[in-house]
């Protein structure tokens, strides 16, 4: 819910509660204020009577008091004044009406007389639908103008922050351009601009730091890691290196390869996060797996893997060649390497996915952390594990999604375009 | 033959130039840009190794006057940076190959070994070995004068230890010069002992000798009996 709908409906909450409770009181102090006027109106009568009365010695005919109700009945005795609310008949309306009576005894030449004087009360259902009617007009009113208001202020005031949200929307860690925040007239907006500017601007520097370090401790190392290299391939060279000598130089040869291909993978990481492979081309995803399938064929061949290829409908691709060679490479390799020997590979291509099993036995890591860095779940020294990272990066890159099942005995990788 | 190797770093510099000294080159190894494009503007050589991140000035410059110098010289750049557009521009400046840190130094050689081939012979040539007989250019192999078929991945084998016989070539170099990126697919190096038992067999059946050797757990020497 928007803040100025909130803002509104607690407006309208507070005034309607407020409505009620103004329309008692209104209601109560309006009915007392009638009522004290017409208890004081029929005490007018009384006296008017008993004047004319002490005047004349005799009762007084109805015009001369002007009275809804007078009328005189014969009595032996003085009664006391009395005022009561009643309910009378009206035979032309065809309903009972409220009347209020105020009694009192007169004495004239003829005795004593007790006198009934009365006038309609207002209803107060009369008295209740206009007040709502009122009230409710007022109240239609005062909504309408809340909502136009409201409607204009948030145009007009709250244009800087939506403008300010837009902006945040667009914000892409990875860019290198610095968040443009709109001019806002507000100062409480100014300030959440230039919080928001030096927030995203310190973020983006330390995103930019860490992955530049990441890229240039991987640059560094490679000279390091070439000289032990050609090193030890000079060493193996001697003639006079003993049995033993020769195994552990041989162990150390091949820490350095892997250190030199971890180095290589993070190194790639580190690239594709950078974008530093701008140039797209429109690929065909059918053409690319079968360069691939065929560069693997002979490694495929010799674990004795059956490949099927499932080409319902072609995919055409925007991206980097560079990266979709490592993408399918990475799938691939992958494909073949945990595989059973003498176990099938399925290549799927539909739907705008890619979708690649292969045989191959459970996992014992589970499968949504595959895609992490450093998650492997062959013991297999030679994997780094980070070829499916790389994927799931390529796929960030582009938009794409890669996804990872396993079921009978099957482990597949899904790419959606 | 005489090599200029422009290397900033010391201690591969002189593995690079140990291992060129062996094979029989001269070779002249100079430390920064100012030396490397001093040397390339003044003399002959018929191949350069070039490190492009060098201090003073980037490796591409010297490729420049190098081509300029002598157009005929090999041109193999060396980089850190394993970066296609620095592998664009140094092919485009007329660079015969571009290899990445950390190389095998067999894998170096083998590519050196190529340039050298193509500069100098002008494609018609062949390479000999005890009984064996290359022509690199129609990818032919004779042993005793009768042709030897292998397929195309045996063949860049017998090439890969011919340019590095006698010398151990490691299990990690041949299989990184057959498959390069893609030899991480597959988790041993059944698949080379496999190729290499078709090619001794293969040779041997064709009248020639067993010249590979295995060495310890390291790798392959050929190498004549």
């Amino acid at each position: 819910m928007k803040l100025l709908t909130k803002t509104t409906l607690w407006y309208l909450a507070m005034t309607m509660v407020l409505f009620v409770i103004g329309g008692v009181l209104f209601y109560f102090s309006l009915r007392s204020i009638i009522d004290e006027n017409i208890s004081e109106n029929l005490e007018q009568s009384q006296t008017q009577v008993l004047g004319y009365v002490k005047k004349t010695g005799k009762l007084p005919v109805q015009s001369v008091i002007g009275r809804d109700i007078l009328f005189f009945t014969p009595a032996d005795k003085a009664v006391a004044d009395a005022i009561k609310d009643t309910v009378l008949y009206n035979s032309y309306e065809d309903e009972s009406l409220p009347f209020r009576e105020l009694i009192f005894s007169v004495k004239t030449n003829e005795g004593y007389f007790t006198t009934t004087t009365g006038t309609p009360l207002l209803e107060s259902d009369d008295l209740i639908d206009s007040i709502v009617s009122s009230l409710g007009i007022v109240g239609g009113i005062l909504l309408a103008i809340l909502i136009l208001f409201n409607w204009s202020l948030s145009k007009s005031l709250w244009k800087p922050f939506y403008k300010t949200l837009d902006s945040l929307r667009k914000f892409d860690l990875g860019k290198k351009e610095a968040v443009d925040f709109p001019e806002a007239g507000t100062s409480e907006f100014k300030m959440l601009n230039e919080a928001l500017g030096k927030m995203t601007e310190k973020m983006q520097n330390d995103f930019r730091n860490l992955k530049e370090f990441t890229e240039n401790a991987s640059h560094e190392l490679q000279t390091p890691l070439a000289i032990i290299r050609s090193k030890l391939e000079l060493m193996v060279q001697a003639e006079n290196l003993s049995g033993e000598q020769m195994k552990q130089v041989q162990d150390i040869y091949e820490s350095v390869n892997r250190l030199s291909k971890l180095n290589q993978s993070l190194l790639l990481l580190a690239k594709i996060e950078n974008r530093q492979f701008h140039e797209t081309q429109t690929l065909d995803v059918y053409t690319l797996v079968e360069k691939k399938i065929g560069q693997l064929e002979e490694l495929i061949d010799l674990k004795g893997i059956k490949i099927d290829k499932i080409f319902v409908e072609n995919v055409k691709i925007k991206m980097n060649s560079q990266l979709a060679d490592i993408l399918l490479s990475n799938i691939l390799s992958n494909a073949i390497r945990h595989n059973t020997s003498g176990g099938k590979i399925i290549v799927e291509i539909k739907n705008n996915s890619l979708i690649v099993s292969n045989s191959g036995n459970a996992l014992n890591i589970p499968g949504e952390k595959l895609f992490e860095r450093f998650q492997k779940s062959s013991t297999s020294s030679e994997s780094v594990g980070l070829g499916l990272s790389i994927v799931k990066q390529i796929c960030d890159t582009y938009n794409f999604r890669a996804s990872y099942q396993y079921a009978g005995n099957m482990h597949t990788i899904t790419v959606i375009f | 033959m005489k090599i200029l190797l422009v290397e900033d770093e010391a201690a591969l510099g002189e593995s690079v130039l140990s291992f060129l000294k062996n094979e029989g080159h001269v070779c002249e190894w100079v430390k920064n840009f100012g030396a490397g494009n001093e040397k390339a503007g003044m003399y002959q050589y018929d191949c350069a190794l070039i490190d492009i991140t060098l201090p003073g000035g980037s490796g591409l410059d010297i490729v420049k006057a190098l081509k300029k110098n002598n157009a005929k010289t090999g041109i193999i750049i060396i980089s850190a940076k394993n970066s296609l557009d620095d592998k664009i521009s140094g092919l485009d400046l007329g660079a015969d190959d571009y290899i990445t840190k950390p190389f095998h130094l067999a894998e170096l050689n083998s590519r050196l070994n190529s340039v050298l081939r193509r500069r100098n012979f002008e494609g018609s040539h062949e390479i000999a070995f005890e009984t064996l007989k290359l022509i690199p250019d129609k990818q032919e192999v004779f042993v005793k004068g009768k042709t030897l078929n292998l397929t195309k991945k045996e063949y860049d084998m017998l090439l890969f230890f011919i340019s590095n016989k006698n010398r151990v070539v490691t299990k990690e170099s041949i299989a990184e010069h057959l498959w390069g990126d893609e030899a991480d697919a597959a988790d041993s190096f059944d698949f080379i002992y496999s190729h290499i038992k078709n090619l001794r067999k293969k040779i041997m059946d064709a009248g020639g000798d067993d010249y590979i050797k295995s060495v310890y757990g390291m790798g392959y020497k050929f190498t004549s009996t």
